[in-house]
C-alpha cells in the first residue's frame, strides 16, 4: 500500500530571524507536526497562541515567502516535496488587506486565472469563473469597484475569492477576520464554512478569537511564546461540522464549556 | 465676523474655495495696483522709470510687435518641442531602467553611480558639459534629456521599492512567476508614483529649457527672454509671464490628466 504523502509536514523547524546579528531572534524552536491527506476531505487547523509566538511565521513557511525558504533548520515539507517558494496551491488570506489597489474588485479575482497555464480558458471564460466566485462571496453588486471603495470585510471577501477561486489545496489565513466587528466577523465564518465545502482544502487560520477556534477547528492548537512551540492539540468536531450556526452555536452550554476549556489551556500554556 | 475670520485661522482648516481664489486675487490686485501706482504719468514724472519697468499700458502694447516681428508663437513652439522631446527621451530611458534597479540588486549595485550623481550633481553643471559634446538641437536634446533623467531616477527606483511586500507575497500565492511580479505588481502599482515624478520633471525641463536657451540658442521662448532683456523690457516681462503661465498650465494639464489615468487613488 503506497502511503499518500502528507499535505504538510515540519521535521523539527526552527527558524531565527536576523541570524548572526545583534536582532537575532528565535521565533518557533524544533516545531514537529504533520496533516495527512484524507481523500476529499480537507482539515480546519485553528491556531492560537500569545502575540509574538511565531503564529505568522509558521503560515509563512508554509507559503514559502522570501526569507522562509527553506527554514534556519529543520525541513518544510508540502505534499511531500521540500518547499521553493510560494505558489498557486497555496492560498493566502492575510489580515492585512490586500486586494491591488489598481485593479477592480472583478480584475483581482481574475489575477490568479489570467496567469494559469492549465486549463486553458478563454478570457469569457475566466470574467464567467470570477464572476461566479464573486456572486458566491457576495460581492456582485460590487465587482466593477475599486477596493478603496469596500468596507474592510467586504475587501476580506474579494481575498477569499480570488484565493478560492483557484481552489488551493492549502488555505492560509493569518487573523483574517480579526478586524472585523462581531457580526461581521460571523458573516465571514459563515461564507467560509460555506464556500470551504466547495473546495475541501487544509485551512490553517490564525486567530486571537478563541471562539472562532472552537466553532471552526477540527483541530485546536496552542503555541507557548517565544520561541514557538506547539503545547497543546486539541481534537474535536467544531459545530461547524455539524451545520450549526456560528451565533446559534455559542448559546450552547457545551460550547461554551469548550471554550472555557481552551481558554484554560491557553491560559495555563502561556503563564 | 470677527470670530470668523478667526476660526478660518485654525491649524489645519480647510479654506471654502473661493475663498481661497479671493485671496490670491487681492494679492494679485495689490501688486498690480502698486505697479501702476508707481508707473503711471508722463515718462520724466514716474517714481520709477519706464527704463527699468515700464508701466502695465506699454507693456500690454507691445504684445503686436512680439507676436508678429519676434515671432512669440513660433518660438514657444520650438521649446515646448524641445522640452517634449527631451522629457519624452528620459522617460524611456529612465522607466525601465528605475524599474529593474528598483528590483534587482545586482541592477541597482551596477547603476549606483548615476543615481549618485542624480543626487549630488547641480544640474547647471551638466549645461557645459553639454555644450563640450554636443551642438545645436542635439546639446538641447541631451540637456533636457539629462536633467529629466537624472530628476526622476532616484523618485521611479523609490517608487518601486515602495510597493508593499504583502502584494508581492500575495501575487506569489495567485501564480505569479518573476516576470508577473514586474510587470504585472511592482510596474502598475509603482505607476502613480512614476507619474508623479514625470508631471514634476516636465516643470523641471521646462525651467531649464529656458535657461539653457537663455545661454545658447537662436531660438525659444528663452533666446526672445534673454534677447529683449537689453533694448526691450516690455518683451522681457512679457516672455516671463508667458513662460510662468505655459508651466502652470501644462502642471494643470497633467494633473487632470493623472486623475484620469489613475482614478483608484482619487475615490
Ligand atoms: N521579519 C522579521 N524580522 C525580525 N523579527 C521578526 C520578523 N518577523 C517576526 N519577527 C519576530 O518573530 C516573532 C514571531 O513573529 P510572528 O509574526 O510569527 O508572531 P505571531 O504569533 O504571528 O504574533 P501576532 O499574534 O502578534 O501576529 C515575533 O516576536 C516577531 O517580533
Ligand atoms: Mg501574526
Amino acid at each position: 500500500m503506497s502511503q499518500r504523502p502528507h499535505v504538510v509536514e515540519f521535521r523539527d523547524v526552527s527558524h531565527t530571524f536576523n541570524r548572526g546579528t545583534p536582532r537575532e531572534f528565535t521565533a518557533i524552536r524544533d516545531l514537529s507536526f504533520h496533516i495527512e491527506d484524507i481523500p476529499a476531505r480537507g482539515e480546519f487547523i485553528a491556531m492560537l497562541g500569545p502575540s509574538g509566538c511565531g503564529k505568522s511565521t509558521v503560515l509563512n513557511l508554509i507559503a514559502g515567502f522570501r526569507g522562509f525558504v527553506p527554514p534556519t533548520r529543520g525541513e518544510v515539507l508540502v505534499f511531500g516535496k521540500p518547499l521553493t517558494g510560494p505558489g498557486p496551491d497555496r492560498g493566502m488570506v492575510f489580515q492585512k488587506y490586500s486586494s491591488f489597489p489598481h485593479l477592480t474588485v472583478l480584475q483581482n479575482v481574475m489575477f490568479g486565472l489570467d496567469l494559469l497555464k492549465e486549463p486553458a480558458r478563454t478570457r469569457a471564460e475566466r470574467v464567467d469563473l470570477a464572476m461566479e466566485w464573486i456572486r458566491k462571496v457576495g460581492l456582485e453588486d460590487h465587482a466593477l469597484k475599486y477596493p478603496r471603495q469596500l468596507s474592510g470585510g467586504q475587501q476580506q471577501r474579494v481575498a477569499l475569492a480570488r484565493s478560492l477561486v483557484l481552489h488551493p489545496r492549502i488555505i492560509l489565513m493569518d487573523e483574517p477576520f480579526s478586524a472585523l466587528d462581531e457580526p461581521t466577523r460571523l458573516d465571514m465564518q459563515r461564507l467560509l464554512v460555506d464556500l470551504w465545502h466547495e473546495v475541501e482544502a487544509t485551512v490553517f487560520l490564525v486567530t486571537h478569537s478563541i471562539a472562532e477556534a472552537v466553532y471552526l477547528g477540527d483541530r485546536i492548537w496552542i503555541f507557548t511564546p517565544a520561541p514557538g512551540r506547539l503545547a497543546v492539540q486539541i481534537e474535536k468536531e467544531p459545530p461547524r461540522a455539524r451545520g450549526t450556526d456560528p451565533l446559534e452555536a455559542q448559546e450552547s452550554a457545551e460550547f461554551k464549556k469548550d471554550v472555557q476549556l481552551v481558554a484554560r489551556e491557553f491560559t495555563r500554556v502561556t503563564t | 465676523m470677527a470670530g470668523k475670520v478667526g476660526s478660518l485661522f485654525q491649524i489645519r482648516q480647510p479654506l471654502p474655495g473661493l475663498v481661497g481664489l479671493g485671496l490670491g486675487l487681492i494679492f494679485l490686485t495689490m501688486v498690480l495696483g502698486a505697479w501702476w501706482g508707481m508707473t503711471r504719468g508722463p515718462v520724466e514724472e514716474r517714481v520709477i522709470s519706464s527704463v527699468i519697468l515700464p508701466s502695465p499700458q506699454e507693456i500690454a502694447e507691445s504684445l503686436p510687435d512680439l507676436i508678429t516681428r519676434r515671432q512669440l508663437f513660433e518660438n514657444i513652439q520650438v521649446s515646448l518641442i524641445r522640452v517634449l522631446k527631451g522629457w519624452g527621451m528620459a522617460l524611456l530611458l529612465v522607466i525601465p531602467l528605475g524599474l529593474v534597479m528598483g528590483a534587482f540588486g545586482p541592477v541597482r549595485a551596477f547603476f549606483e553611480p548615476l543615481n549618485v550623481i542624480a543626487g549630488y550633481l547641480p544640474l547647471i553643471t551638466i549645461i557645459p558639459v553639454t555644450f563640450a559634446w554636443f551642438s545645436g538641437e542635439s546639446q538641447k536634446l541631451a540637456f533636457l534629456t539629462m536633467a529629466c533623467f537624472f530628476f526622476m531616477l532616484p523618485l521611479v527606483i523609490a517608487a518601486i521599492e515602495n510597493v508593499e511586500e504583502i502584494f508581492l507575497n500575495t501575487a506569489q500565492t495567485l501564480g505569479a512567476r518573476r516576470h508577473d511580479l514586474l510587470m504585472r505588481v511592482l510596474f502598475p502599482m509603482a505607476l502613480p508614483e512614476i507619474y508623479s515624478a514625470a508631471r514634476l520633471a516636465f516643470g523641471i525641463g521646462w525651467t531649464w529649457i529656458i535657461v539653457a536657451e537663455s545661454l545658447l540658442a537662436d531660438a525659444g521662448i528663452g533666446f526672445i527672454f534673454m534677447s529683449s532683456y537689453r533694448f526691450e523690457k516690455p518683451h522681457m516681462y512679457w516672455t516671463a509671464l508667458i513662460i510662468l503661465l505655459i508651466g502652470f498650465a501644462a502642471d494643470q494639464l497633467l494633473g487632470w490628466l493623472g486623475r484620469r489615468l489613475f482614478p483608484y487613488r482619487h475615490l
